[in-house]
C-alpha cells in the first residue's frame, strides 16, 4: 500500500456492513483497515500516518462513544465520524462536544460521507503538521547550550542585548555572540520568529527579577 | 299435553313504539292433543338486544385491543427497524456505489465486481427477511375469545411437543390445579404464547446438567390465573430481563427475537401480563398471568 494514502479504520460490529462500507471507501482510492468491535481496534499497534475512524455507535461492548472516550484516555487523537442507525439526538450532541467531527445516520449517503471523510483527514493531516513543528521546535532547542537556551529565554522577553547582559552579568559582546549563535541553530532570523518557536517549544520567557 | 320447543331462533326484529332494532329469541312450542295432533301453536318471544349488543361490544374490544397493543409494539419496532433494515440497505448502497466506482476504473477486477453482487442479493434477502417477519405480526387477524379451560389448551400444546422432548431427552413435568375457573381468551393466539414458552425452555436447557421443564397453573387471589415455565437452564441475566420482551431481542444466533414480543402483545391483550424471574435453584420462570372469565350479568 502506498505511503501517503491516508487510511480509514471502521470500527462496525456488522459484518457485512462493514464490508461494504469498506468497499465504497476502498472505490476512491483510500487504504481500509476493518475491526468488528472497538477492543479489536485498541489492541492494534497506534499507526502514525493521516487517517480517520469511521465508528458504529451501537455495538455489543464497548460502543462507540466508549471508545472515543477510550481513545482520549489514551491521547490518540484520531478524529472520529461516527455512523448511527438511529437518530439519537443526545448522542450525537455529546459526540460532537466531544470532537467527533460529523455523526451521519446510516445508510449514510455516499457524498456526506466522503465530505466527512474529506474533513476528518484534513483535520487530522493539521494536527499531525502541527504535531511535527512542536517536535521539531523541541529538538532545535534542545541543541541548544544550556547557557544559550538561558539567553533565549531573555531574548523573548524582547530586551537589547545591553539590557540582557545586565541581567545575566555578562558583557554585551558575550550575549551578542550567544544571539547569533541561538538564531544561528534555531534557523531564525528575526526575534519575531524565535517568539513563535519559543511558543511552539512551550518555552516561557525569563521573568525579571525586581531589583 | 306436551310442551317441547319446535323451533327456537334469533332474529332482528322491530319493536313497536319506538321502530328501533331489536333482537329477539323466539321460541315455538307447539300445543299437541292425546295423538299427537297439533292444535295450536305458542310463541314465546325474549328481547335479548342487550345481551347481544354487550356480547359484540366485547368483540370488538378485543379485537381493537389486541390491534392497537400490536401498534404499540410498532413504535417500538420503528426504532429496532431502523437498526435491522438499515443495515442491509446501507451495505446494498455501498456496495453498488463501489461497484459502479470500480468498473469505471481501465481494469475492473471482475472477482471482485462478482463478489459485491453476490453481497448485493444476500444483504436484499436480509432486508425481505425482515419485512417478512413483521407483516406477519401487523396482520389484523381474525380474535376468537371465548370462555377456555387453560389446562386443556397446555395439554393440547405439550402432547404437539411431547416427541420434540423425547428426542431431546428433556422431561417435562406438569403441576395444575384442578377445576380452575375458566378465562376469557383466543385458543390460538395462547396456544402460540405457551408453545413459544416451552420451545424457550427447550433452548434453554439444551446444554444443562438436568433438562427439566415444569408447567404449573394456578389460581392467585385477585382473581387471576396464573401459569409459570420453570426450566433449569442458565437462568437470565438479571439486567437484561425487561429487554428480554423487546422486538428483536435476542440471544440465539438463528432467532430474530420477535417470539416474546409477540407473546407480550398477546398476553396484553387478553389484559394479562408476562414476566420472567430466575428459580432460587437455578434457571428461569416465565409467568403468565390472565384475569378469569366472568360472565356477563
Amino acid at each position: 500500500m502506498g505511503k501517503n494514502i491516508p487510511r480509514i479504520f471502521i470500527v462496525d460490529d456488522d459484518e457485512k456492513f462493514s464490508k461494504s462500507l469498506s468497499r465504497l471507501v476502498k472505490s476512491i482510492g483510500f487504504d481500509v483497515e476493518t475491526f468488528l468491535c472497538a477492543q479489536e481496534f485498541l489492541e492494534r499497534k497506534h499507526y502514525k500516518g493521516v487517517s480517520c475512524l469511521l465508528l458504529d455507535v451501537r455495538m455489543p461492548g464497548l460502543t462507540g462513544p466508549d471508545l472515543q472516550e477510550e481513545l482520549k484516555n489514551r491521547s490518540i487523537d484520531m478524529p472520529i465520524v461516527f455512523l448511527t442507525d438511529h437518530g439519537d439526538v443526545p448522542t450525537g450532541v455529546k459526540a460532537m462536544k466531544d470532537g467527533a467531527v460529523d455523526f451521519l445516520p446510516k445508510p449514510v449517503e455516499e457524498k456526506k460521507l466522503f465530505e466527512a471523510i474529506d474533513h476528518a483527514l484534513d483535520r487530522d493531516a493539521q494536527l499531525k503538521k502541527s504535531t511535527r513543528e512542536i517536535e521539531k521546535a523541541k529538538s532545535l532547542v534542545a541543541s541548544l547550550t544550556p547557557r544559550e537556551q538561558e539567553v533565549m529565554r531573555w531574548l523573548i522577553t524582547g530586551m537589547l542585548n545591553k539590557q540582557v547582559a545586565r541581567y545575566l552579568g555578562a558583557t554585551e559582546r558575550t550575549i551578542k555572540a550567544h544571539r547569533s549563535q541561538v538564531m544561528h541553530k534555531l534557523g531564525v532570523v528575526s526575534v519575531a520568529e524565535l517568539v513563535r518557536l519559543a511558543q511552539k517549544a512551550d518555552i516561557p520567557p525569563a521573568k525579571r527579577s525586581p531589583r | 299435553m306436551e310442551y317441547d320447543p319446535v323451533d327456537t331462533l334469533e332474529s332482528i326484529g322491530f319493536s313497536k313504539p319506538t321502530g328501533r332494532k331489536r333482537w329477539i329469541h323466539c321460541r315455538l312450542y307447539p300445543v299437541k292433543d292425546k295423538d299427537g295432533k297439533v292444535l295450536n301453536v305458542v310463541q314465546i318471544e325474549e328481547d335479548i338486544t342487550d345481551q347481544k349488543k354487550a356480547e359484540d361490544q366485547m368483540n370488538e374490544l378485543r379485537a381493537e385491543l389486541l390491534h392497537s397493543t400490536r401498534a404499540g409494539t410498532m413504535v417500538e419496532l420503528t426504532a429496532a427497524l431502523a437498526h435491522e433494515l438499515n443495515h442491509p440497505l446501507g451495505s446494498i448502497l455501498n456496495n453498488a456505489n463501489a461497484a459502479k466506482r470500480f468498473l469505471e476504473k481501465k481494469d475492473p477486477d471482475l472477482n471482485e465486481i462478482r463478489e459485491i453482487i453476490s453481497d448485493i442479493i444476500s444483504e436484499d434477502r436480509r432486508a425481505s427477511d425482515v419485512m417478512q417477519k413483521l407483516r406477519a405480526l401487523m396482520k389484523k387477524e381474525e380474535v376468537n375469545f371465548a370462555p377456555l379451560q387453560i389446562n386443556d389448551i397446555i395439554e393440547e400444546v405439550v402432547k404437539f411437543t411431547q416427541s420434540d422432548l423425547i428426542i431431546k431427552n428433556i422431561s417435562l413435568t406438569k403441576q395444575m390445579e384442578e377445576n380452575l375457573p375458566k378465562i376469557w381468551g383466543d385458543r390460538t393466539h395462547l396456544q402460540q404464547v405457551l408453545l413459544n414458552l416451552i420451545m424457550n425452555a427447550t433452548d434453554a436447557v439444551k446444554t444443562s446438567k438436568i433438562k427439566a421443564i415444569n408447567i404449573s397453573t394456578a389460581k392467585d387471589d385477585a382473581e387471576n390465573i396464573i401459569i409459570s415455565v420453570k426450566d433449569s437452564g442458565t437462568g437470565i441475566d438479571e439486567n437484561k430481563k425487561d429487554d428480554l420482551f423487546k422486538p428483536f431481542y435476542t440471544t440465539k444466533k438463528e432467532g430474530m427475537g420477535m417470539g416474546l414480543s409477540v407473546i407480550r402483545t398477546i398476553v396484553k391483550s387478553h389484559e394479562g401480563a408476562i414476566w420472567v424471574e430466575n428459580n432460587p435453584e437455578g434457571g428461569a420462570s416465565f409467568f403468565v398471568k390472565i384475569p378469569i372469565y366472568k360472565e356477563p350479568v
